[in-house]
């Protein structure tokens, strides 16, 4: 009886934290692409899977017709880049109402999105996800929402104590952050 | 400027799933500690933290008193086994009700407990923590509690549709589960 077969390590490793001597300046300005940057770490991106992209997609084409059709602001897909204090993080999908857009859009936005939406990876380690969803609400953050595949679930912080799991048989809502923005959670998820 | 300092890799890639050809039936008879098994796979139990200590004791003590004063049944330590469908899991606490302790109590318990709780570790996977959740309600246990220490919440789940989250304003209750027990979120917390 073998313990153990080969092979199933590989996955893991490259997806911890790497500790690097950058700053965050000059992280902004290298070209290392596939990376969010926290506090001299460099934190590897999970590789997007097929139902990440679905869940996504799915998302951004209720989002974007509700955004557009009622002029709310601008939404952005993965890989926008949005300084948040010492981070600098790429949300799934983020939304920055039209007040609160910068007038220099080449560049990272200096800007806490008002709506970041993150999407649940394999390989997401879960203490990292809920300290991700703090750091947008300390940034001034006012919505995130956690999508959580396997359980099929979103989870909505509001702030640190204002934590709600929603579950299939929810509405999702756009409160007063994407106003009259509502869907099921099931939609996200089909 | 250096992009990589050495060394951090090593924790993750021994935490990494461990495929193996041991069935369940040799899994439960192996005195292999430090293991849960799922499906063919050996997975690494991570080594607990202060923090994770001391939120275990508190959960075991609080529940464990109360159980044994008003004697529900019995409250076990971590590193004790169930049997939860196709998998060998070792809750960091667990509660089992009088009448389904089994009589033979030299081995793993052959059924899920009746509560199950579950300390998030620094390194686990947000996916692995919903997937055992939800193996714990498919095998019959009525309640699993996922504790989450660095956002001090509460996930507390009875089915798959009905999943609460808790944070430090809210009070725990054992419901139907752990009859009139009851705690602030925050006490674990403190």
């Amino acid at each position: 009886m073998d313990i153990l077969k080969n092979g199933s390590e590989q996955a893991a490793i490259s997806l911890a934290p790497i500790e690097t001597d950058m700053t965050l300046q000059e992280f902004l300005e290298s070209d290392l692409e596939g990376y969010e940057y926290v506090k001299g770490k460099l934190i590897p991106m999970a590789p997007p899977t097929m139902e990440h992209g679905e869940i996504s997609m799915n998302l951004s084409f209720l989002l974007s017709l509700h955004v557009r059709e009622n002029q709310l602001g601008r939404l952005y897909p993965a890989d926008t880049d949005f300084k948040l204090g010492d981070r600098l993080v790429k949300p799934d999908i983020a939304f920055v109402s039209t007040a609160r857009l910068p007038e220099n859009k080449r560049q990272a936005s200096p800007v806490a999105p008002d709506l970041a939406v993150e999407v649940v990876s394999p390989s997401d380690i879960l203490y990292r996800v809920a300290e991700k969803a703090f750091a947008y609400l300390d940034a001034g953050t006012r919505l995130v929402w956690v999508v959580e595949p396997v359980g099929e679930t979103v989870t909505v912080y509001r702030s640190k104590t204002d934590i709600k799991t929603l579950t299939s048989n929810d509405t999702l809502s756009g409160e007063d952050v994407i106003k009259g923005f509502t869907c099921q959670v099931a939609q996200l998820f089909e | 400027m250096n992009i990589a300092k050495e060394g951090h890799e090593q924790a993750i890639i021994s935490l990494a799933p461990i495929e193996t050809d041991m069935t369940l039936q040799d899994f439960l008879e192996s005195n292999m500690k430090g293991y849960e098994y799922v499906k063919g796979e050996l997975i690494p139990m991570p080594a607990a933290s202060v923090e994770h200590g001391i939120i275990s004791a508190r959960v075991f003590l609080s529940v464990g008193l109360y159980v044994r004063e008003n004697q529900l049944g019995e409250v076990v330590a971590p590193d004790t086994g169930f049997q939860v469908g196709e998998r060998v899991l070792k809750p960091d606490i667990a509660f089992i009700s009088s009448t389904r302790v089994p009589d033979d109590r030299s081995k793993a318990f052959p059924v899920p407990p009746d509560l199950a709780v579950e300390v998030v570790s620094p390194s686990d996977a947000f996916r692995r923590v919903v997937e055992k959740a939800f193996a714990y309600l498919e095998a019959g246990t009525q309640m699993v509690w996922v504790i989450e220490p660095g956002s001090k919440t509460v996930t507390v789940y009875r089915s798959e549709t009905d999943i609460k989250l808790l944070t430090i304003n809210d009070t725990l209750s054992g419901a139907d589960v752990v009859e009139g027990f009851s705690c602030q979120v925050a006490q674990l917390f403190e």
